[in-house]
C-alpha cells in the first residue's frame, strides 16, 4: 500500500495557483451559478408583461405546473403539464430501451472483432457523433416526409408524428449508447468467454449470464447518457414531431419564448434537473466522473 | 481430430446481424441526404435525376454566409480561450486535494451529464440576473463556459498518461511552480491543447440550443439559421446545406485520423 | 565524524585528496530524523500510522538503507525527507538546519524515483541541465557539470537521446545523474533497482557503490530486498509498521538482530524459547551448554540461531537429538528442516557433502557454535 493521500490525487503540482484563478471563476462558478439561478428563478414571480422576473418569492410557478384553476376558482391537477412530463418520460424510456436492445449487441459485436476492424468500426460509429444534430434530424425529415423514401415504398407518412420524434431520437442517441458499452466490452477478457463455451454453455447463456453482467457498468453509463438528454430534447420533437404532442424541452422553450413565463420555465427545468439526479443516482455514477 | 476453434463471434446469438443492421441504420439516412443533395427536382423529397445545380446557389445565400461568419467569429476565439481556461483548471484542480478536488471535478463534469436545455436556461437566467444584454460578447461568453468542460477532457486524459512523478521530480530539482508549468506541464500538454481547441471549435460551431436561448437579434449563428430553414420543411437548398454539414466534419475526422495514425507510426519507427 | 572519514577513506580506491575536497563541498551535513510521526486515512476511513516516532541519525557521507516489507513506512520517510509528504510531528534536520518546513525545491536534497520520472520531452542532457538551470549558475558551468556527471554514470554517448529511446538501466543512470548534478547533501533513492532484471540489478549495485564512493554524498536507499540491503548499505535501518526496529551495520543486523521480526526478515533463523540457568539453555526440546557469559541468566529467554551456526553429525556443542523432516539440496549447500522431540522446527544449513549421510526420518545429533547464538529482546 503506497502511503498516499486517499483520493486519487492528480500528479503533484502542475504550476502556480494564480494561473487557475481565472479558470476557477469562468469554468467553475459559471458552471455552478446557472444552475443555482435557475432554481432561484423558479421561486420568483413572473415579470411584468411576461419578460424576466420580479424578485419576489412565490410558489406560483410550481403551482402553475402542477395545478390549474378553472373559472370557478376550483383547483385541480394540471393534466396538460403533467401529460407532457409523463409523455417525455415515456418517450425517453422507450428510446433508451430500443437503444439498449440495438446498442448492446452492436457494442459486443465490435468488441469481438480484430483490433484493426474494431478501430474502423468505432470510427464508423463515431462519425455521426460529429455531424450536426440538425443535419441528422433533417435526414429523417427527408425520409419520412410525404413523398419521401419511406412513403414511396408504401409506408404511411410518419413525419410530424410522435413516431418520427421517436425514430429521430433513437437515431441521434444510438452512438451514445454504443460507445460506453463498447468501452466496457473491449476490456473483457475473451478467454472467459472461451472458458464458458468450453464448459458447454450455449450462446444465449454466455451472453446473458456472463457477457452482459460483466459489461454492466458500460450499460449503466449508456443508459444515463441516453435517457437524460432524451428527456430534455428539443430539436427532434420540434422538427420531426411538429409540435403536435409537446415534450418538456419544447415546453420549456415556449415558456421562455412565446408564453413568457420564466418562473414556470425555470420550475420545469428544475423538475428536469431533479429527474436527471434520480437517473444519475440510479445508474450509480458516484462522482459524475466521465473519463 | 482437428481442434475447431471452440468459439467465435457467431456463437453469440444475434449480435452480428444486429451489429450490421445498426451500422446500416446509422448510415442510410446520411447517404440519403448526400444523394438527394444532387437531386435535380425542386421537390426535395422525390428523386428527379442527378444535378449539382443547387450547390452553386449556396454561395448566393447571403444570410447563410453571414450566419456562418457569425459562428466562426464565435467558435475560433471560443476554442482558444476554452482550451486555455481548461489548462488553468487542470493546474488548479491538480493542486486541490481530497474532497475539494472531487467536488471541483464533479462541477466541471456536470454540464456533460445534464440536459443541455437546463444549462441553456440557466445561462440565460444568469445573464438576465446580471443585466447582461444578449449580444456578441455574451454569446461568446456562454459558448466558452459551455466548451470548457469538453476542453478539459483531453487535457485531463493526457495528464493521466504521464508518470505522475515527473512533476514531483521537477520540484525536487528546484523548479518553482511557474517553471514547472512553463517547462514541463505546458510542453507536454501541447497535443492535448490542440485536441481541446479542436473539440471546442466543433462544439461551438455545432451548438444550437444554448445559442438559441442566449443569442440576440444580431447574433444569428449558423445552426440557428439552418434550424429556421428546416422549420419551413424540406427544400433543395436545405438538402445541400445538410449534405455539406455531413461532408465537412467527416472529411475533417478522416484527415485527423490518418494524420494521427501516420504520426504514431513514425514515432514508433523512430524509437526502435 | 572522524570515524566516518576513516571508514570512507579505507573503503574507496580513489585518492583521499578528492574525497577531502568532496567533504568540504558538502559541509559535512548530518541528517537527523527526530521523533517523526505521520498518519493518514486509508480508503475505508481508518487512521493508519505510516511513521510512528521514528528517530534516526544518518552521518554525512554514509550509504544508509531503509529496509522493510511493503507498507512499513520506509517510503513515507523518504518522501518526508524529500518534502513530498508533510510530517505530523517531529523534526528533520540537515547539518543543523531544520528542513521539514521547507518546500521540496528549497531543500538541498534530491530524489531518484522508482519510475525514474525522466522528462519525456527532453533529452538526457536537458533533463540533467534542468535542475542546474533552477540555480543561478553560468551556462559554461552548467555544461561542465553535466559532462562531469554524465561521465560519472557512464552515459556520455547517450547524452542526446530521449528517455523513450533508452533501456531501463540507461534510464536509471540518467535519473541518477540528474539528481547528482545538483550536488545534493543527501541523495534519496526510492527502490531504484526494482524494475531491473537480476543481472542488471547486480551490476547496478556495483555501480551505485562506486558512484557513492566517488561523490561522497550521503545516500539514503529504500528497498524491501534484504540481500540488496546487505550488499549496499554501510548501515541498515529496519522498519516495520511505521516503527524503526533496528539500526546497524549489515553484520550487526545479521548476527545480532534485536527482535524476532528482524531475525526473520533478514535471512533465515531458528528462534528458541526456554530458560537459561548457569549458562545452560533448556527449551523447545534442546539443551545447549557452554553458553557465552553475556547471555542473561534470569528466567525465560528467546535465542536466535542462524542456520549456518548449526552443524549435524559432529560439531562443537551438542544440543541434543533431532529428527530430519526435509532435505533440500541447493548445489552449494544443504538445507535441512529438523524437528526436536518437543515438535519445534530447526533450520540448518550445512555443506553439500553431507547429502549422502542423511535421510528423511533419521535421528541425528545437532551441534551449534555458541558464539553465533544471538539473544532476542
Amino acid at each position: 500500500m503506497k502511503p498516499r493521500s486517499t483520493t486519487e490525487k492528480e500528479p503533484g503540482i502542475y504550476g502556480p495557483g494564480l494561473v487557475s484563478l481565472p479558470a476557477y471563476i469562468t469554468g467553475i462558478l459559471l458552471v455552478g451559478l446557472p444552475l443555482i439561478v435557475v432554481i432561484v428563478f423558479s421561486f420568483l414571480q413572473r415579470g411584468e408583461f411576461g419578460s424576466g422576473v420580479i424578485h419576489k418569492f412565490t410558489l406560483d410557478a410550481y403551482r402553475t405546473v402542477f395545478y390549474e384553476t378553472d373559472l370557478m376558482g376550483n383547483q385541480s391537477l394540471n393534466f396538460s403539464f403533467l401529460k407532457i412530463i409523463l409523455r417525455s418520460i415515456l418517450l425517453a424510456f422507450t428510446v433508451t430501451i430500443i437503444c439498449l436492445i440495438v446498442g448492446i449487441p452492436t457494442a459486443i459485436w465490435i468488441a469481438l472483432q480484430k483490433k484493426t476492424t474494431q478501430r474502423i468500426l468505432i470510427v464508423l460509429v463515431t462519425i455521426p457523433f460529429w455531424i450536426n444534430v440538425l443535419a441528422r434530424t433533417y435526414a429523417w425529415m427527408l425520409l419520412l416526409a410525404d413523398g419521401g423514401l419511406f412513403n414511396q415504398f408504401g409506408a404511411p407518412v410518419l413525419l410530424y408524428t410522435s413516431w418520427a420524434t421517436f425514430i429521430g431520437l433513437t437515431y441521434a442517441f444510438l452512438p451514445f449508447m454504443v460507445l460506453p458499452i463498447y468501452a466496457s466490452a473491449e476490456k473483457l477478457d475473451k478467454n472467459i468467454l472461451e472458458a464458458a463455451f468450453d464448459l458447454g454453455a450455449s450462446g444465449w447463456r454466455v451472453l446473458i449470464r456472463i457477457v452482459i453482467p460483466m459489461i454492466r457498468f458500460g450499460i449503466f453509463a449508456g443508459i444515463a447518457i441516453v435517457f437524460i438528454p432524451a428527456l430534455g430534447a428539443y430539436v427532434q420533437p420540434s422538427l420531426l414531431g411538429g409540435n403536435k404532442s409537446m415534450l418538456i424541452g419544447s415546453l420549456i422553450n415556449d415558456q421562455f419564448g412565446e408564453s413568457r413565463n420564466w418562473p414556470v420555465g425555470s420550475a420545469l427545468a428544475v423538475l428536469l434537473l431533479a429527474m436527471t439526479g434520480v437517473i444519475l443516482l440510479a445508474t450509480r455514477r458516484r462522482k459524475l466522473e466521465f473519463v | 481430430m482437428t481442434k475447431q476453434k471452440s468459439w467465435s463471434v457467431s456463437h453469440l446469438p444475434l449480435i452480428k446481424p444486429i451489429g450490421i443492421a445498426s451500422l446500416l441504420f446509422l448510415y442510410l439516412p446520411l447517404f440519403t441526404v448526400l444523394i438527394f443533395s444532387f437531386n435535380r427536382s425542386e421537390d426535395a423529397t422525390t428523386w428527379g435525376g442527378f444535378s449539382t445545380r443547387w450547390y452553386s446557389t449556396i454561395l448566393d445565400n447571403t444570410d447563410l454566409i453571414r450566419s456562418a461568419k457569425v459562428s466562426l467569429s464565435i467558435a475560433i476565439p471560443c476554442a482558444i480561450i476554452a482550451a486555455l481556461i481548461a489548462t488553468g483548471l487542470a493546474v488548479g484542480i491538480g493542486r486541490a486535494t481530497g474532497k475539494v478536488q472531487n467536488f471541483l471535478r464533479a462541477l466541471v463534469n456536470a454540464p456533460l451529464v445534464l440536459p443541455e436545455i437546463v444549462t441553456a436556461v440557466g445561462t440565460l437566467a444568469l445573464f438576465s440576473l446580471v443585466g447582461l444584454p444578449l449580444r456578441y460578447s455574451s454569446l461568446l461568453f456562454a459558448h466558452i463556459v459551455m466548451c470548457v468542460p469538453f476542453a478539459f477532457l483531453p487535457i485531463r486524459s493526457r495528464l493521466r498518461d504521464f508518470d505522475e512523478n515527473i512533476f514531483e521530480a521537477a520540484r525536487d530539482l528546484g523548479a518553482s511552480s511557474t517553471r514547472v508549468m512553463m517547462k514541463i506541464t505546458v510542453p507536454l500538454l501541447v497535443p492535448a491543447l490542440l485536441s481541446s481547441g479542436l473539440l471546442s471549435f466543433i462544439i461551438s460551431m455545432d451548438d444550437f440550443l444554448t445559442s438559441l436561448f442566449v443569442s440576440g437579434p444580431e447574433t444569428t449563428t449558423l445552426p440557428i439559421y439552418i434550424f429556421g430553414l428546416l422549420k419551413l420543411g424540406a427544400s433543395p437548398e436545405v438538402n445541400v446545406i445538410a449534405a455539406l454539414l455531413l461532408i465537412i466534419p467527416t472529411l475533417g475526422l478522416l484527415v485527423g485520423i490518418t494524420w494521427t495514425a501516420t504520426r504514431r507510426r513514425s514515432n514508433e519507427a523512430r524509437n526502435k | 565524524m572522524v570515524k566516518q572519514c576513516v571508514t570512507v577513506l579505507s573503503r574507496n580506491d580513489i585518492s583521499s585528496q578528492k574525497v577531502g575536497l568532496m567533504q568540504q563541498d558538502l559541509g559535512w551535513a548530518d541528517l537527523q530524523i527526530n521523533e517523526v510521526s505521520k498518519s493518514f486515512r486509508d480508503p475505508k476511513g481508518a487512521e493508519v500510522r505510516a511513521l510512528d516516532g521514528v528517530s534516526l541519525s544518518i552521518p554525512a557521507g554514509e550509504f544508509t538503507v531503509l529496509l522493510g516489507p511493503s507498507g512499513c513506512g520506509k517510503t513515507t520517510l523518504l518522501r518526508s525527507i524529500a518534502g513530498f509528504e508533510k510530517i505530523d510531528s517531529g523534526h528533520l534536520n540537515l547539518g543543523g538546519n531544520r528542513i521539514d518546513l521547507l518546500p521540496p525545491h528549497k531543500r538541498p536534497v534530491n530524489t531518484v524515483f522508482q519510475s525514474y520520472a525522466l522528462f519525456p520531452h527532453m533529452s538526457v542532457i536537458q533533463n540533467i541541465a534542468f535542475g542546474l538551470e533552477n540555480e543561478k549558475i553560468a551556462k559554461s558551468e552548467v555544461k561542465a557539470r553535466v559532462d562531469e556527471v554524465l561521465e560519472l554514470v557512464k552515459l556520455t554517448e547517450l547524452a542526446d537521446r530521449k528517455p523513450s529511446q533508452m533501456s531501463g538501466g540507461q534510464q536509471q543512470r540518467a535519473a541518477l545523474a540528474r539528481a547528482l548534478a545538483k550536488k545534493p547533501k543527501v541523495l534519496l533513492l526510492d527502490e531504484p533497482l526494482a524494475a531491473l532484471d537480476l543481472k542488471l540489478r547486480k551490476a547496478m549495485q556495483f555501480e551505485l557503490k562506486r558512484i557513492h564512493r566517488a561523490t561522497g554524498t550521503t545516500f539514503v536507499f529504500v528497498t524491501h530486498d534484504q540481500n540488496e540491503a546487505m550488499a549496499l548499505g554501510d548501515r541498515i535501518a529496519v522498519f516495520n509498521q511505521g516503527k524503526l526496529q533496528q539500526v546497524g551495520t549489515p553484520f550487526e543486523i545479521y548476527t545480532a538482530p534485536s527482535s524476532e521480526f528482524v531475525a526473520n526478515f533478514i535471512g533465515e533463523s531458528t528462534v528458541l524459547q526456554g530458560k537459561i540457568t548457569e549458562q545452560i539453555f533448556q527449551g523447545d526440546g534442546l539443551r545447549i551448554a557452554n553458553l557465552n557469559q553475556n547471555m542473561s541468566s534470569n528466567g525465560s529467554v528467546k535465542l536466535m540461531v542462524r542456520p549456518e551456526a548449526f552443524t549435524l553429525i559432529e560439531g562443537e556443542t551438542s544440543c541434543g537429538n533431532v529428527e530430519i523432516k526435509e532435505i533440500i539440496f541447493t548445489g552449494d549447500s544443504l538445507e535441512t528442516l529438523l524437528v526436536t522431540h518437543s515438535g519445534h522446527e530447526v533450520k540448518v544449513k550445512t555443506g553439500a557433502m553431507l547429502l549422502n549421510q542423511l535421510n528423511v526420518g533419521d535421528s541425528v545429533e545437532l551441534f551449534v557454535d555458541v558464539n553465533q547464538i544471538g539473544q532476542l529482546a
